[in-house]
């Protein structure tokens, strides 16, 4: 990235150029902000594929649970309401969530179109399921909730949702 | 460590749940009618909160997976709880929340028996009317 050029206007009425590279200095956030940054988990399906998967897209409702955030929408796949989330979670890689596998109902870690993912059910009845794959520096996840076990299977169906949009996403930790 | 659980909540349900039965069953006997339209209305507002609350259950699912206690033993004990609370228990949200779906599905078909039963009623009198006229 070449040198940006900053002007400096002094109060006193005098102007300097001044050549460099900005720097946020001790009291800054971190580093450039992720490529993660820019992902909007709300476009990452059209209204047309969200219609195909059974779900609603005029039920489109923005998330933000926890630094999970995203949008959530409602169908009846298969005649039985639901919901399905597409969310990102800029923080938390696939080892975060690892780390901390025993607290949930099931985790099992897999691949997508060759990124490493898991898949994460909180309860452990068959109801719902995560599967989400490393991008930039966390997450992206598709969660799927069903109300009656073994109607389908939510964790192969959020892998086929996933495996949708997994080449929209960001290299992992860029 | 005690869990929370959400008993109270589970038996104002099972009032409602009573309730309802009993405006059922006067749908049923012919004591409760209900004009068509108001019947429709009441149903859609059945169907809406049914909706409301599917949304809810699914920000609890988020909650349930994005809450961090710790990486330590008692982090982990205190995530185990946390998600018996909110998901897994017998008293759970989850379970008080899709229990309340039930209660907001068996409304909704009382309230459209409710309109039917009216909409028959008022098809029965025409046809004594104009039975009478001929």
């Amino acid at each position: 990235m070449g040198a940006l050029v900053l002007a400096v206007t002094a109060a006193g009425g005098c102007g300097q150029e001044v050549a460099g590279t900005p720097n946020a200095g001790p009291t800054g956030v971190g580093p450039a902000t992720s490529e993660l940054a820019t992902v909007d988990p709300c476009t990452l399906l059209s209204d047309a594929e969200i219609e195909a998967l059974g779900f609603r897209p005029d039920t489109r409702q923005p998330t933000e649970t926890l630094g999970l955030v995203g949008c959530a929408y409602l169908g009846p796949p298969y005649g039985i309401l639901g919901s399905l989330s597409v969310e990102k979670e800029p923080e938390e890689t696939i080892a975060d969530y690892a780390a901390r596998s025993q607290t949930f109902g099931g985790f099992r870690q897999n691949d997508v179109n060759e990124r490493a993912g898991a898949q994460l059910e909180v309860a452990d009845d068959g109801t719902d399921c995560a599967q989400m794959v490393d991008a930039g520096s966390g997450t992206v996840q598709v969660s799927l909730i069903i109300r009656e076990p073994g109607t389908l299977d939510p964790c192969a169906e959020a892998l086929r949702v996933m495996q949708m949009i997994e080449p929209e996403l960001p290299a992992v930790g860029s | 460590m005690s869990v929370p659980n959400f008993t109270q909540a589970s038996q104002g349900l099972a009032a409602m749940q009573q309730q309802q039965h009993g405006l059922n069953a006067a749908v049923t006997a012919g004591d409760l009618w209900m004009e068509p339209d108001v019947a429709e209305r009441a149903t859609a507002r059945c169907e809406q909160q049914i909706e409301e609350v599917e949304s809810i259950l699914d920000g609890l699912r988020d909650l349930g997976q994005a809450r961090k206690f710790g990486d330590n033993a008692d982090g982990r004990a205190a995530a185990m709880a946390f998600r018996d609370a909110a998901v897994t228990g017998e008293n759970s949200v989850r379970g008080v929340l899709v229990k309340s779906q039930e209660v907001l599905r068996n409304m909704a078909a009382t309230y459209r028996a409710a309109g039917r039963a009216a909409a028959q009623a008022e098809q029965a009198n025409q046809q004594m009317f104009s039975g009478r006229a001929e």
